[in-house]
């Protein structure tokens, strides 16, 4: 039983590196969460220098707004 | 240094899961550690959700300045509370705390200090002096208490086998 709950666990620890690093799944096999992730991440790449997968965002910041035009 | 610290930290859910897992496993017991181990298990799987939520929103400008201020607050507001109702759950089971535990609540709310001074910082004062010193205390935070969780059962669980070992020997 020991061992089961174990391998369980190391495999959810497996799937979540795969999912982080996008795990060679393509985009549109994945939950609309990886797709959201992989989308940010291609839109602003200094996000994702550091981890989306951590707790207190990980060290991320969400990106200054966007200045007004004065015309 | 950095690139070590970033891609342990993409673990410390994972290592906070195994450690709650195997200790519950091998000591079967209902104490603060356990207690607060779960909690932090709680809160890290609800700041995941939490980023996937804010993440959505990142490419939209109209919600820039809802993302800036509940990003801070949001996670500083929910560490505070995780560490308060894990006392109070704790001290109503007249569970006493260890080391361990006062170590990770206290970092929980150096986690939410830190929040609530980088928001002063950035959006209300407008400095933006603290912006490297963020960017890394959070990973460097969150993979210490990883690291005391796993240290913490580990010990755990090798004080209880040198202790089955003597048994076995001297029965």
């Amino acid at each position: 039983m020991k061992v089961r709950i174990l391998m369980f666990i190391l495999g959810l620890l497996l799937s979540g590196k795969s999912i982080a690093t996008g795990g060679g799944v393509e985009p549109q096999e994945q939950s609309k969460n990886v797709v959201a992730i992989l989308d940010a991440c291609s839109l602003f790449p200094s996000m994702c220098e550091v981890s989306t997968l951590s707790g207190n965002g990980g060290g991320i910041e969400p990106p200054a707004k966007p200045k007004r035009n004065s015309n | 240094m950095k690139d070590i610290l970033i891609f342990l930290d993409e673990f410390t859910l994972g290592l906070e899961i195994l450690a709650l897992t195997l200790y519950v496993l091998f000591t079967r017991k209902k104490v603060a550690f356990s207690i607060i181990l779960s909690g932090v298990c709680l809160l890290g799987a609800f700041h995941q959700w939490l980023v996937g939520h804010y993440l959505k929103l990142f490419d939209a400008p109209s919600y820039a300045a809802y993302l800036q201020h509940t990003w801070y607050l949001g996670f500083a507001i929910t560490d505070m509370i995780a560490v308060v109702s894990l006392i109070y759950i704790c001290k109503r089971n007249y569970l006493p705390l260890d080391k361990a535990s006062k170590f990770i609540l206290q970092s929980y709310l150096l986690l939410a200090g830190i929040q609530i001074t980088r928001y002063i910082d950035r959006l209300v004062l407008g400095t933006d002096l603290l912006a490297a010193a963020y960017k890394l205390a959070i990973p460097v935070l969150n993979f210490g208490i990883a690291s005391v969780a796993i240290f913490v059962v580990l010990n755990t669980i090798l004080y209880l086998l040198i202790n089955k070992i003597k048994k076995y020997r001297l029965g």
